[in-house]
């Protein structure tokens, strides 16, 4: 409604607003996403109250090594074949994710945003230069070459942030490079550069404040994304290596327990997923906060 | 051109036991209030179009002439209200119109023609194809005939080589040829009132004027009623049989072209007159930004809503909501302090008669 | 057309040309002995003396780029150090496998993605259902959800064997988990091109024309949704491949995820490489085929307005 009004003052051709829609519903998505995160961390960060993940208790286990089941005496998810109790090594291995995750994803977005917004602001030979490296880097499928990646880099924390932020850093930088070149389409930056504002002075105070709402989207997804290539990374051996717990090299080893001893997988599974879907709410929640107006269709009048 | 009105009708259902349609109908619209929840864009308007003519409604942005016009062609979005009121083209209520009733009256009761022709073409089909559709979609004609159908249309429009128009696509034209294009399409039925809302604004002069003429030309030949929403008085003055001026969602003043031109009795309207007649070669838009002030937030729900920046107005305006009444034969105003045309200067237009030489 | 399409080529050739090189200096160019990280680290000196004589690896640096450039461009991709066979046949052995994998899982993806897009974008109301199943199916790790359907259907319910295998009935898990997982992206994509274009102005000229709403949808809007996901497929060549190590692991398919996995595990350095490769090429290509499918449907490419 407000668009009416705002575009009668400005006296320009009046566009039949679609219905206002509800966002104060919209955003309920975004709390629920940080408040899970949150917990999440927490968890994280109070994983040496568990005990140390790296302890073997070996009381209650039998010579065969089987695991102790979930609510067994002094071990609320139970131990794996080791005795090492499985709570400890979950916090810890969230941590971990975390860790990798967190890191992964700055890293690549410095990177990626960098590399954008230098694509958007100068001439053509800069752009399709850029541009090109970028495409060499989505071409390039992201575990298989992570694989290949770690074989040279190493494994280890580490290894996984340089492989993550190395070949992820280019969708950042798409996106980014997108974003400028919208802006640079509505004029502002036109007319700022015609009267002979300096291109960091236009970047800094055109264009930066403008892409902060795509930056957040696309850490959220990103957050998201790189966790699973992290965790994936780790499941398949390249990641942090055993005895060091973490969310990926704790599924791959509880899957060999799957029929005797589900819950060495379930439990690392579901903080995963519930990592991953933290990220995920984080990034739908922005996303609907940021569609004022949704358009409607025709076909429903 | 001054068809008799076709037989009362009131039958619902299929075209075929639909009232006899006279090309061009008599358009009458009574007390239309329409509302965006709780914003009221359109209060109490009324005004008859008679059959053949062209009425121009006039207004700055928000006095709710594009959502009349939207009302008429039942293109308003979800969430949109009619309050209360009636458009009646050819005796049937438009406004009231459900499911297959509804959707036979498009086009074929009445017609749109939007303002920016290259959105609201697909740029992904043919322009063939668009036109044709029309004719074998709805009116059931095979493909070959349809095909042919779309390239007279076409041809009527004053498109040249329109066998070869019809296999392009919107981007490959020019904007005066797909404003011709959409003129082709809403007039493809034959409809009762054609609504054009503002289609001439994004064209340039030049094409401007031919887009007029050709609307004028149609309009001649076939008996069309059209109901031409626009904010430029150079287009009223071309092309318009009767004015209706609107602010602010209400109807201000409304009679025909000459009486509005010659003796404005509305101030608002005496104002418009005077910005174009002074700034002749000013652009349009500019008239209005020359009257000081501007259009309130929000919509009076009492008063005049001029009454802000009228220098005649006094507290009667802004507490009594003036009715519309009928000073001269078919000339309405709503004001509580109508201009006197004894004692007011002339109005300054004197291109009016000029810019119409020849037409009635 | 001809000029979009030549560019688009000529861009693709950059790019695996860039490829080759990016392969290139991470192995010859990184601190260290190239010779060792080729070779991997259990290979002993006279090994690494052959690698150096046969990699030319004593010559100036342009020499060797341009060396390897050549037996890149001859198919000469470098031998298996532990399976002492050229990397291009093991690739080329394994790719129809994966070939197959992924034509299926895109097939489920694009059903499964479109039918929710379609069904989100036409509802006048939001379901929130959907947009809970959207969410639920984004969450699950790839290699997550591989386990749960094996355990669900290859151990609770046995319909499936759960031995590796290239018949029917090994192909329909992994192709569903890929499939599953790569249809909410699909779907959002399929989405979000409908409701644009059920909220343009040429839609709201169908509906002023009187054309019913199956014709209007059909007709109008669906051809302008297209471009979007025709893009979005040719992304999936790349989202696949990666899929492919995941799925092909755990279901025990034999292809190329297969082939990277077991070479990571031997540290068979020329396979690891081979294969980012022969992947990246056919990305490359992959997305220039969707490039030109685009420009067909997408008149406006066509006369280079794009």
């Amino acid at each position: 409604m407000s668009t009416i009004v705002a575009a009668a003052v400005r006296d320009e051709h009046v566009e039949v607003p679609a219905k206002p829609t509800k966002t104060v519903r919209r955003s309920k998505l975004l709390y629920i996403g940080l408040t899970l995160l949150g917990l999440l961390i927490l968890f994280a960060a109070v994983a040496p109250l568990f005990g140390s993940p790296y302890v073997l208790h070996r009381d209650g286990l039998t010579d065969l090594g089987s695991p102790l089941g979930i609510l067994s005496p002094g071990h609320l998810a139970g131990t794996d074949s080791l005795g090492r109790d499985l709570l400890a090594r979950s916090a810890s291995g969230l941590r971990a994710t975390l860790v990798i995750a967190i890191a992964a994803n700055v890293t690549s977005m410095l990177v990626g945003t960098v590399v954008g917004l230098i694509a958007g602001s100068f001439g053509p030979v800069v752009q399709q230069g850029l541009m090109r490296v970028v495409d060499v880097f989505l071409s390039i499928p992201i575990v298989l070459s992570g694989l290949a990646l770690a074989s040279i880099v190493g494994r280890g924390m580490w290894g996984i942030v340089v492989v993550v932020t190395a070949l992820y850093w280019a969708w950042t930088a798409r996106l980014v490079y997108g974003e400028v070149l919208r802006l640079r389409g509505r004029g502002f930056v036109e007319a700022a550069a015609v009267h002979g504002v300096g291109k960091l002075t236009i970047l800094r105070r055109h264009i930066l404040p403008h892409i902060s709402t795509v930056l957040l989207n696309i850490a959220a997804l990103n957050g998201a994304a790189v966790v699973v290539i992290g965790a994936g990374l780790s499941y398949l051996g390249a990641g942090i290596q055993p005895p060091q717990p973490e969310l990926g090299n704790l599924l791959a080893s509880g899957s060999t327990a799957i029929d005797y001893a589900p819950h060495l997988l379930l439990v690392p599974l579901v903080l995963t997923i519930a990592t991953v879907l933290s990220f995920v709410l984080i990034a739908e929640g922005i996303n609907r906060r940021n569609s004022l107006s949704e358009r409607q269709s025709w076909l429903d009048i | 051109m001054n068809a008799p009105s076709g037989a009362p009708s009131a039958t619902a259902g299929g075209p075929a036991t639909a009232a006899p349609r006279v090309i061009g109908s008599d358009v009458v619209v009574s007390d239309l209030s329409i509302s965006y929840g709780s914003y009221c864009a359109v209060r109490d308007v009324g005004f008859e179009i008679k059959a053949g003519t062209t009425m121009a409604l006039v207004g700055e942005s928000g006095s709710g002439k594009s959502t009349i016009a939207l009302a008429a062609s039942r293109l308003l979005p979800r969430g949109t209200t009619i309050d209360s009121g009636s458009i009646c083209v050819n005796g049937r209520d438009v406004v009231r119109m459900q499911g297959n009733e509804l959707r036979e009256m498009r086009g074929d009761t009445v017609a749109y023609l939007a303002q920016d022709a290259l959105a609201a073409l697909n740029p992904v089909v043919r322009i063939g194809r668009q036109v044709s559709e029309i004719y074998s979609v709805r009116g059931g004609d095979r493909k070959a005939v349809a095909e042919a159908k779309a390239i007279a249309a076409l041809a009527q429009v004053n498109i040249n080589d329109p066998e070869r128009v019809v296999r392009m696509y919107p981007h490959q034209l020019s904007g005066g040829m797909r404003q011709r294009v959409m003129i082709a399409m809403a007039l493809a039925f034959e409809p009762a009132l054609l609504i054009a809302d503002e289609p001439t604004t994004a064209l340039d002069v030049t094409v401007q004027a031919e887009i007029l003429q050709l609307i004028v030309d149609l309009q001649a030949r076939n008996g069309l009623t059209c109901l031409w929403i626009t904010h430029d008085m150079s287009v009223v003055a071309e092309m318009a049989d009767s004015v209706t001026v609107l602010y602010g969602g209400r109807m201000l003043e409304s009679s025909d072209v000459y009486s509005m031109f010659d003796t404005p009795r509305q101030p608002y309207t005496r104002k418009l007159l005077d910005c174009f007649a002074s700034g002749r070669s000013a652009k349009p838009k500019e008239a209005f930004s020359a009257i000081p002030g501007s259009p309130s937030a929000h919509s009076t729900t009492t008063g005049c809503p001029f009454a802000s920046r009228c220098d005649r107005a006094d507290d009667v305006c802004v507490s009594e909501t003036p009715r519309s009444v009928e000073l001269a034969p078919d000339h309405w105003v709503a004001c509580h302090h109508p201009l006197d045309i004894e004692t007011e200067d002339d109005v300054k237009t004197p291109a009016l008669a000029a810019s119409r030489g020849g037409q009635s | 057309m001809a000029r979009y399409l030549t560019t688009r080529v000529l861009y693709g050739v950059v790019t695996i040309a860039l490829v080759i090189l990016l392969t290139f200096m991470i192995q010859y160019m990184l601190p260290g002995d190239p010779a060792r990280t080729i070779a991997g680290p259990r290979a002993s000196e006279e090994v690494l003396a052959a690698v150096r004589e046969r990699l030319h690896l004593n010559d100036p640096l342009a020499l060797q780029l341009w060396h390897y450039y050549s037996s890149v461009f001859t198919g000469d991709l470098g031998e298996s150090y532990t399976r002492h066979r050229p990397v291009l046949d093991l690739i080329l052995e394994r790719l129809p496998a994966t070939a197959l994998l992924a034509v299926t899982a895109l097939a489920v993806e694009m059903i499964l993605g479109a039918s929710l897009g379609l069904w989100e974008a036409l509802r006048p109301t939001r379901s929130w259902a959907l947009a809970a199943t959207n969410v639920a199916l984004l969450s699950i790790p790839p290699f997550a959800l591989g386990f749960l359907l094996l355990l669900a259907f290859g151990y609770l319910v046995p319909i499936f064997p759960v031995d590796g295998g290239t018949g029917f009935s090994h192909l329909v898990l992994p192709a569903l988990t890929l499939g599953v997982l790569g249809a909410p992206y699909y779907a959002n994509v399929v989405r979000d091109g409908m409701k644009d274009a059920l909220a343009s102005s040429f839609t709201r000229t169908a509906v002023a024309k009187g054309l019913s709403r199956r014709y209007v949808v059909s007709r109008h809007v669906v051809r302008n949704a297209l471009p979007p996901s025709i893009t979005m497929l040719g992304m999936d060549v790349a989202i696949m491949f990666s899929g492919v190590v995941f799925v092909e692991a755990i279901f025990g398919w034999p292809g190329i995820g297969a082939l990277q996995t077991e070479a990571f595990a031997d540290v068979d350095r020329p396979v690891l490489t081979g294969t980012v490769i022969v992947a990246a090429v056919l990305v490359v290509l992959g997305n220039l085929a969707a490039d030109v499918i685009r420009a067909f449907i997408d008149p406006r490419a066509k006369v280079g307005a794009l």
